[in-house]
């Protein structure tokens, strides 16, 4: 039963998880929009970065920015949650400022895993979680990791 | 035998699952529902010299005249078509029910008793304003309705004390521009207020100005706020009210108790203070 070639197998498939979690943990953070046409567009590995309360994300291109500036961070079952009010795309050599219906930024900076308020989701650590409706009916919300916090 | 299978099956996961997983992270972006969006640039078919030559073989014929590509316009960065122009911001701006405060001294609110009626203050709670105290400054426009220069009474120190932003792990709170209180109470937006349940509301008298109100939502620094204090939130409109001016020119209404008398507070949010109008 516990020959050597079953450890080879049990450890094989044990790295071949491992490396796989670890490819799956560097992947960013994910941002779905959703046009008020219904047409969506999911970004992966998108680079997500809060500095003080405003948050960069980057596409995988590096070819857009969005910045969401948040206010009102307060705490809620142990989660800061935000309200963003401004939103500014950089693409193109171009800033746009996009109308900002409401929002919720939620952000894990602990080291505990969060639950979020009302709901089955978990935020894990160094995580955030935030949706944005504009004031033209876009969705957007963005799951993911922290890829750099700075004061 | 069976053993050596069994070590190349192993090593085969090895080399297969990962490379799975990159491909699932790196793959192709899923196209727009109804946009028919051109391919993505990973999708294109592998270039010819993907084929490596097998070894002595003859040398690979010339290369011939290439199909052109396809023209690929791949989304860059953000897709984002129908926020373009900008927006008008027709709910950024504040609402159209708040007038600027008046500058001469307003008639006693409509609603509310003086303070000299105020029911059972206890003495212990209410300690004079600092000397230095002032209107509380943080960042942001935040007004506090038609009163917001006349709140220099007595503070009513917070029964649970805080000492600076403790009450919100010592993260400054600063009001969100485009909602309701700054967000204060809750995470209304102006744009969204129209579909919420109205609260009452406040008339000022003076220019028969109606400040509407909503109920405060929970795991908010309002409701900390009245869990504090011990206050029960109720509609504006009733006489004898605590009556609580909040940032960006909201106001709620509490049923008074042993702590806070009836009357028109401020909150101060540095240290999660009301303080009473002079």
């Amino acid at each position: 039963m516990t020959s050597p070639s079953y450890r080879v197998l049990i450890g094989a498939i044990v790295a071949s998880f491992t490396i796989a979690t670890a490819v799956a943990a560097n992947a960013g953070g994910v941002t779905y929009i959703q046009q008020a046409d219904g047409s969506s567009r999911t970004y992966r590995d998108v680079s997500v970065r809060l500095s003080g309360q405003t948050l960069w994300l980057r596409s995988a291109d590096h070819k857009g920015t969005l910045k969401v500036v948040n206010g009102a961070c307060s705490f809620a079952d142990g989660l800061q949650r935000c309200l963003p009010y401004s939103v500014t795309l950089y693409q193109g050599g171009a800033a746009r400022e996009i109308g900002l219906s409401h929002g919720t930024v939620f952000l894990n900076l602990s080291s505990e895993v969060g639950h979020l308020p009302h709901s089955s989701e978990v935020v894990a650590p160094q995580h955030i979680v935030a949706f944005l409706y504009t004031q033209r009916g876009t969705y957007i919300s963005l799951k993911g990791k922290l890829d750099e916090v700075a004061p | 035998m069976n053993g050596r299978l069994r070590c190349a099956f192993a090593l085969g996961l090895i080399a297969f699952v990962p490379a799975a997983t990159l491909a699932q992270n790196h793959g192709a972006q899923p196209p727009p529902a109804s946009h028919p969006a051109p391919p993505p640039p990973h999708a294109a078919p592998p270039p010819p010299h993907a084929a490596p030559p097998a070894p002595h073989a003859a040398p690979p014929p010339p290369r011939v005249a290439q199909p052109p590509k396809p023209v690929e316009q791949p989304v860059r960065g953000f897709n984002l078509p129908h926020e373009t122009p900008p927006a008008p911001p027709p709910h950024v701006n504040p609402p159209p029910h708040v007038n600027p405060p008046p500058h001469v001294n307003p008639a006693p609110p409509q609603h509310v008793n003086p303070p000299s009626q105020r029911v059972n203050p206890p003495p212990q709670h209410v300690n004079p304003p600092p000397r230095n105290y002032h209107q509380a400054t943080f960042y942001g426009n935040v007004n506090y309705g038609p009163y917001w220069n006349r709140f220099h009474g007595p503070v009513i120190v917070n029964p649970h004390p805080w000492n600076g932003w403790g009450w919100n792990n010592n993260v400054v709170w600063n009001p969100a521009p485009i909602y309701w209180g700054g967000g204060f109470w809750g995470p209304y937006a102006l744009a969204g207020l129209a579909g919420l349940t109205s609260y009452g509301s406040y008339l000022y008298d003076q220019n028969q100005q109606y400040y509407p109100s909503y109920a405060i939502a929970e795991n908010t620094p309002g409701e900390i706020l009245l869990q504090n204090y011990g206050l029960q939130q109720t509609q504006c409109g009733q006489p004898n009210l605590v009556v609580i001016w909040g940032p960006r020119n909201s106001v709620i209404c509490a049923y008074p108790n042993n702590a806070v008398g009836p009357g028109m507070y401020q909150v101060n949010p540095t240290n999660l203070t009301l303080v009473s109008m002079v």
